[in-house]
């Protein structure tokens, strides 16, 4: 499930086929019930986290542009340094596991350490 | 005709010689009784919802204790059945009030210091008795609360200066102990730059008048102290912006947590399933007041709590510098500048010039341009006068015989040249090289083909040149020395490290000005500056997209220090200088920029640490928490509980202790500052990523770890 929406949002949408078996809406009869909503859900997470994200960093960035820009000097904050790159993946990891740590331990995690029924 | 100079105790000059950090006066202790008290009793008004509302991290932790509360009257009441036992409940709400509590007290700490501060000067601005000039010459007693801007007062020896103003009449020595704390005495006098004076100081000499420019309570004093009051403060765009970015987090927190609720139910539905039973599994994660606890710790609490105690000490820190801050902005802007511009005399000379050599030309001898230098300098009231007298004394040991009636010529600006006419009708001047060449002209001289050669010499020493001249002979040259301030080159290397460049401005021409600014260090110099090229300097860098910060005093700084980014007027200054910029220094000292820009640099540098800090804690309260909710019912989770902790409850127990008493413990460090060193950008962000990141991910891990073992020992928790 966890796959399936975060495929949607950003990955290379390899769960692209959904969580409800269709084999093709409009000649099927026999559609799983769940098919229509996970793929309405999906469709819904497809616009909000693929292309918000895109929209509003390039606004962000343009308003940036306009502004003065600082010249180069001892105290600019250098973005060509190691110090920056570790800065950077750190606030990535850190803010990532913040934000999905929770679901990932209800889900992939529980599947992989846990019984049958969860995952084996 | 008062022709006795007033003496200025040396101690003034030598103690604004000294790095500022030996010269601050006014230390205040972290907590005492009457402001810890004041304090407490805020922090609980500020428990308010319209005024909570205003720390919106703190708004929903105080939203989120009020939700506990109602699920604990629920369980009180016995409608709620949940495995956790009663005292759970009790705990933790107390503990998310505690919590909002603590960021109250740390604002209401930090205002009631700067008001114990600003109590402090606002006692010298007591009313007095002021002399109130009217028309016609009379003299009527008011009292100072009844002055109004444009009055003019008399003010005499032994009397305190009834308000803020101008002198426009007289020259006195004033006492500015009471808003500065330095006892020293200082000079102002009328039309020149040092003619500001401020309510409450008192005059030790000579009669003055003065021309009230502010009426009580609307002088920059007065806004300032209403500032650090926290009366009018308003937040910086800096401020601002932190706090924009905590709501998003919040935010975002908020939409993690909130799922949490019916994916733990379906674990639970999904276990009872498994293992068959048919009594509903409760477990932490369906339980709300323990996912409120869990997004408590998990939102930026730490520097939600003190961002607003970090700017108010922030200003608190430039009053206790003597600076006067308009706005908490300038405060900010001042840590990034990148330009400094410093006036030479004064700031980086000792602001007289002394005289140290004198150069015959010519057939003349040494003793012979001395004596008559001396004979033109003896009744010269200024400086450098009485430096040519003691050099030619010191160096012949002979003294000075003036026949009696003799006639002294005064300085002027016009003719830029002084001297003496003896009796028997020789005239000695000395003057301006330029000058002086006009004055042997017209009494049919000659000029000497090696006189422009010395004069260029002593020029590009770095020195003044005065050329000596008696009737219709030019004897020869003397040489008249900037005496650098001892320590400044100290002060331009620190400023270099921070990253900032350093100009000199001086009225000099460009061969003095180039060896003095080689001499001082700095690094670059503005010759024979006029208010429009200094103005002209400043738009360039502003141009170049630099920060420019300028220090001034007199009438002609105002566009300067109007344009700078900041603008520092001395308080002895003009009224119309102290109206352009955005910091008044009450010191009157030149030097104030270097703090100012520290002090500007360490409140962002604290912001910014503290925020690095909140947000690392978070790895280890996810790691104590989350296991704590699903373990219960996944019991397989267990392999995620590397901190083992002595259950559940404990667990989410010792995180919201550590959430909430991490704040009172970093109350220090935001009232004081993070410990700022000069280096520059790079450098500082690897050391305060290395403690405050570094460090804000390790110690919750030890510091839950502790309280929790603190808990399980004393029997506290199940």
């Amino acid at each position: 499930m966890i796959y399936q929406f975060s495929s949607a949002s950003a990955n290379n949408g390899s769960a692209f086929d959904g969580l409800g078996v269709t084999y093709g809406l409009l000649t099927n009869p026999n559609i799983s019930p769940t098919a229509i909503p996970w793929n309405i859900a999906a469709g819904l997470v497809m616009l909000f986290s693929r292309y918000l994200p895109i929209v509003a960093p390039i606004a962000m960035a343009a308003y940036l542009g306009e502004k003065k820009s600082s010249p180069f000097g001892l105290g600019t904050l250098r973005d060509d340094s190691l110090t920056f790159g570790i800065l950077l993946f750190g606030t990535i990891v850190i803010i990532g596991a913040l934000l999905f740590l929770p679901v990932a331990v209800l889900g992939p995690m529980a599947e992989h350490f846990g019984p049958i029924p969860f995952g084996g | 005709m008062n022709n006795q100079p007033i003496k200025v105790p040396p101690a003034a000059d030598i103690a604004a010689t000294l790095p500022g950090s030996l010269r601050r006066v006014k230390p205040t202790g972290l907590l005492e009784k009457e402001t810890g008290l004041w304090a407490l009793k805020q922090a609980f008004i500020m428990l308010r919802p319209d005024i909570q509302w205003k720390n919106p991290v703190m708004f929903v932790v105080e939203v989120g204790a009020f939700l506990t509360l109602l699920y604990l009257i629920q369980a009180a009441l016995g409608k709620q059945v949940s495995e956790v036992p009663i005292s759970y409940f009790i705990w933790v709400d107390a503990w998310l009030f505690l919590t909002v509590l603590f960021a109250n007290f740390a604002t209401a700490l930090a205002e009631a210091r700067g008001k114990a501060q600003a109590d402090s000067l606002r006692r010298a601005r007591h009313e007095t008795v002021a002399y109130r000039l009217k028309a016609k010459g009379a003299i009527e007693e008011v009292s100072s609360s009844a002055l109004r801007p444009g009055d003019q007062v008399v003010v005499e020896a032994g009397q305190t200066i009834p308000g803020d103003g101008e002198i426009i009449e007289g020259m006195a020595s004033v006492d500015e102990s009471a808003i500065t704390g330095e006892s020293a005495p200082v000079i102002r006098a009328a039309g020149t730059d040092r003619s500001g004076v401020t309510g409450g100081t008192v005059v030790l000499s000579d009669r003055i008048v003065v021309e009230i420019s502010h009426g009580t309570g609307e002088s920059f004093l007065d806004r300032m102290i209403a500032l650090v009051e926290g009366a009018i403060r308003q937040r910086s765009p800096n401020e601002i912006a932190l706090t924009l970015v905590l709501s998003a987090f919040t935010l975002a927190f908020l939409i993690v947590v909130m799922p949490l609720w019916p994916m733990a139910w379906n674990a639970e539905q999904y276990m009872m399933g498994y293992l068959g039973i048919k009594e509903p599994l409760r477990s932490l994660g369906t339980d709300v007041p323990t996912l409120i606890a869990l997004l408590v710790c998990l939102i930026p609490t730490t520097i939600g709590a003190l961002l607003a105690a970090i700017g108010i000490a922030g200003m608190d820190r430039a009053l206790q510098a003597n600076i006067i801050a308009k706005s908490g902005k300038a405060v900010e802007l001042a840590g990034d500048i990148d330009v400094v511009m410093l006036d030479k005399t004064g700031t980086i000379t000792m602001g007289n010039r002394h005289a140290t050599k004198f150069i015959p030309v010519g057939k003349y001898s040494v003793a012979e341009v001395g004596r008559l230098a001396a004979l033109a300098s003896e009744a010269d009231p200024t400086p450098e006068g009485k430096s040519i007298v003691e050099l030619f004394v010191e160096e012949t040991k002979t003294p000075i015989i003036v026949p009696p009636e003799a006639k002294f010529v005064p300085f002027s600006a016009l003719t830029r040249m002084s001297g003496i006419d003896l009796p028997d009708g020789t005239r000695i001047r000395k003057g301006a090289p330029d000058a002086i060449v006009e004055f042997v002209q017209g009494n049919q001289g000659s000029i000497p083909g090696e006189l422009s050669g010395f004069v260029d010499n002593v020029a590009s020493k770095g020195a003044t040149p005065l050329v000596v001249a008696e009737d219709a002979r030019i004897l020869g040259v003397v040489m008249l020395e900037d005496i650098l301030k001892p320590h400044m080159a100290q002060r331009f290397e620190r400023l270099r490290k921070m990253g900032l460049r350093t100009v000199m401005i001086t009225g000099d021409n460009p061969l003095t000005a180039a060896t003095i600014a080689d001499k001082a260090g700095v690094d670059d110099f503005l010759a024979q500056a006029t208010p429009e090229t200094k103005l002209a300097y400043i738009r360039k860098a502003q141009a170049e997209g630099k920060l420019v910060a300028m220090m001034g005093d007199g009438t002609n700084d105002a566009p300067a220090l109007a344009q700078a980014d900041v603008g520092l007027a001395m308080n002895a200054g003009t009224q119309a200088a102290k109206e352009a910029a955005n910091m008044v220094d009450l010191d009157s000292d030149p030097t104030k920029l270097i703090e100012v820009v520290e002090i500007g640099k360490q409140l962002l540098i604290t912001r910014g640490s503290l925020t690095t800090f909140s947000i690392a804690n978070d790895v280890a309260k996810y790691f104590a928490i989350i296991p704590a909710l699903f373990a219960g019912t996944l019991p397989w989770l267990k392999v995620i509980d590397i901190m083992h902790l002595h259950s559940p409850v404990s667990a989410i127990l010792s995180a919201v202790i550590f959430n909430a008493i991490i704040i009172p413990m970093l109350i220090p460090v935001a009232l004081k500052g993070v410990r700022y060193r000069a280096l520059g950008a790079d450098a500082l962000l690897r050391r305060n990523l290395l403690v405050w990141g570094l460090g804000g991910v390790v110690l919750p891990f030890i510091g839950i770890k502790l309280i929790d073992v603190i808990m399980a020992n004393m029997h506290l928790v199940s």
